[in-house]
């Protein structure tokens, strides 16, 4: 009984293996829509590669565009020399401004404090401007 | 051979074409060609290995659009990646065999076919008394059984017998465990032989 199933199943896998062999063998000769395929693929391809040439070529026609504000390596300088101008042009006028306020009254009360602890100024020639009682404004009308 | 690569198409003696009489050692020249855009080269290998990428990917899918579709994919694939391709004495056919085989599970896994148990357009008829001796005949009963069967009992007798993978290999690819793979195998083989009755005996006494 065992052996006769044995038997059966060496028979069958024979005629299976027959089988695929023969379908292996025809598997090229079933061409049916093959060609069309083929040439369904070799189009695509075709097409794929022409727009992969199209796109580099795009891409090679592209011009950079220039930056309009320099960048940051150039602008440093720039803002460094801005920013002492600046700086010069505040400490000018903070000396002017003094100058100015101290001949109109702050600088002679503080020559009037000096003087009352006994410091002079050098006299009126060092600085005319200071010795009288005349305003700045009166005394730079006289001299002109 | 130079000349069956640059005609390529027209047929000779026989029906087939020069592009299927070329031998597989000037493949990888063809490759090369492909690899520098050669659409005549890629044409002349995609004549030359479409029919049988064809019949492994009905094998495996079991319509004929699907397996079209895998097809396109698998040279598509050759002639995107042929420059990074080493082409073996046996040509490329292994190679698109083998992404043949892998796009056509990676598609039945991922369920993008449509479900065509109802669809497949072959039955296999009963052999007529003079269809044993036509080989090529025959050829199309088996397709046509193997094309019948429930979809895993199909794959697994595709991947098994027809693309002779191991067992283990098998089991791997449709994710399930080898015993039972072994039982998808026995159930394919049975109805396999139940379709095939009629040439079952006519199988044996043919031979090899």
């Amino acid at each position: 009984m065992s052996q006769d199933r044995d038997e059966r199943s060496r028979t069958d896998e024979a005629a299976l293996a027959r089988a695929v062999e023969i379908a292996r063998r025809h598997e090229a000769s079933a061409t049916a829509g093959s060609r069309a395929l083929v040439d369904r693929v070799v189009a695509a391809a075709v097409a794929e590669r022409a727009s992969e040439v199209a796109s580099g070529a795009a891409d090679a026609r592209v011009v950079p565009m220039r930056r309009a504000v320099p960048p940051l390596v150039v602008r440093a300088p720039i803002r460094r020399r801005a920013a002492f101008e600046v700086a010069a042009l505040l400490a000018a006028s903070l000396v002017a401004g003094i100058y100015v306020g101290g001949l109109s009254g702050s600088l002679s009360t503080a020559l009037d404090v000096a003087s009352a602890f006994g410091i002079e100024p050098a006299g009126s020639e060092v600085f005319p401007l200071l010795a009288g009682d005349d305003t700045a404004a009166d005394q730079l009308e006289d001299a002109l | 051979m130079l000349r069956a690569i640059t005609t390529g198409t027209s047929e000779v003696a026989g029906g087939r074409s020069e592009a299927e009489v070329a031998a597989p050692q000037d493949e990888a020249d063809l490759v090369a060609r492909i690899a520098r855009g050669d659409a005549i080269a890629f044409r002349l290998i995609a004549e030359r290995h479409t029919p049988v990428l064809l019949a492994v990917a009905r094998r495996l899918v079991g319509e004929e659009a699907e397996a079209e579709d895998v097809v396109q994919d698998a040279l598509m694939r050759l002639w995107r990646s042929a420059g990074g391709l080493e082409v073996t004495e046996a040509g490329v056919r292994p190679w698109l065999r083998r992404v043949v085989t892998n796009l056509a599970i990676d598609r039945l896994r991922s369920g993008r076919r449509t479900d065509v148990t109802d669809t497949v357009p072959e039955i296999a008829e009963p052999a007529s008394q003079g269809a044993l001796s036509d080989e090529r005949e025959l050829s199309r009963r088996v397709e046509a059984a193997v094309r019948e069967l429930p979809e895993r009992q199909r794959i697994a007798i595709a991947l098994f017998h027809f693309e002779e993978l191991s067992q283990r290999e098998v089991a791997e690819r449709m994710g399930v465990s080898e015993d039972a793979l072994e039982s998808l195998l026995a159930r394919g083989r049975r109805a396999l032989k139940k379709a095939l009755a009629g040439e079952w005996r006519g199988l044996l006494e043919a031979g090899p």
